[in-house]
């Protein structure tokens, strides 16, 4: 590959980046393989030394704030034809309801799995409310010379109160693994944003 | 190197790398080398960092019919690698702590 065709691959790994950021990566490029070929590499050794163009194009772009990212996603970089305006403001409520259905839809899903995770919660929450209950009717039912059912009702109380803590424990494994998982989830959509062109349909 | 020590070290070996006088990248990159392993993809993102955070200033210089970048030092980054070595004198400290055991076993 010469120094023509890796700046063009770069180049076009960088679209959805910022113009003014995408020309300084290009510069800062530019000027690393002019000075090894100086320092008496040949153009295809300098630019074999600069590493992976996807590599570069990948550090730039996580290094880049999301709404930069956003704000070229948005803005179309080419002119639009006054047809493709037409056509965009007659279709209007059409994609635009769609694409907000999409995100809502997709959105709700990510919550309802947060409603999930809550759902466990409470059951760990009423386990523990049975067990505590159950100590208390335990005292009520002595009090009232109920020995062998207030004896009952406080053995069930205790496996419930028991079975509250590996609940409660699940809940929080589940709870930390969805965190984890909307943050790599978020980082897609971020290189997605970045690696697609940046005009909107 | 554990990776979160170098990053913190590799900032201030390019600030110290444009202490003296204004560098390019090239040239940082290979005064640094013997010290710390760092490339080309790991310098840029460091760059933009200490330019952002006003402790160096770019100035495009002509260089045989192209243009060069040289990164001048500030105040600010000046007062970083004072810090520096401020924080080093206690992480010697730490160090000799650390290592204190196996020097007595020689």
């Amino acid at each position: 590959m010469n120094k023509q065709e890796f700046l063009n691959d770069l180049s076009e790994k960088l679209q959805g980046v910022p113009k003014e950021d995408r020309e300084k990566s290009l510069e800062y490029y530019s000027e690393m393989i002019d000075d090894r070929i100086e320092d008496g590499l040949t153009q295809e050794q300098a630019v074999k030394a600069m590493g992976g163009v996807s590599e570069i194009a990948d550090r730039i772009i996580s290094d880049m704030p999301v709404e930069k990212l956003l704000k070229t996603k948005v803005t179309p970089q080419r002119k639009l034809s006054a047809f493709e305006i037409v056509l965009l403001t007659i279709g209007f409520p059409i994609w635009f309801s769609i694409g907000i259905s999409l995100i809502a839809v997709a959105f709700t899903l990510y919550l309802v799995l947060w409603v999930l995770i809550l759902c466990i919660y409470i059951i760990a929450l009423s386990f523990a409310v049975s067990g505590i209950a159950a100590i208390i009717a335990l005292f009520m039912s002595l009090f009232n010379g109920q020995v062998l059912s207030g004896m009952f009702i406080f053995g069930c109380g205790m496996v419930l109160l028991g079975l509250a803590i590996p609940v409660c424990m699940e809940a929080g494994r589940m709870t930390f693994g969805y965190i984890r998982l909307t943050g790599t989830g978020l980082k897609k959509i971020k290189s997605k944003l970045a690696q697609r062109k940046g005009t909107e349909k | 190197m554990d990776i979160q020590i170098k990053r913190g070290l590799l900032d201030v070996c390019v600030l110290a790398a444009i202490k003296d006088e204004d560098s390019y990248g090239y040239q940082i990159i290979k005064d640094i080398r013997p010290y710390i392993e760092i490339s080309e993809s790991t310098l840029y993102p460091i760059l933009r960092r200490l330019e952002t955070a006003e402790m160096l200033t770019v100035n495009s210089v002509e260089h045989n019919g192209r243009l060069r970048k040289y990164y001048h030092i500030t105040q600010s980054g000046l007062d970083r690698l004072k810090a520096f070595s401020e924080e080093w004198k206690e992480i010697t400290a730490i160090y000799n702590y650390v290592t204190r055991e196996n020097d007595e076993h020689e």
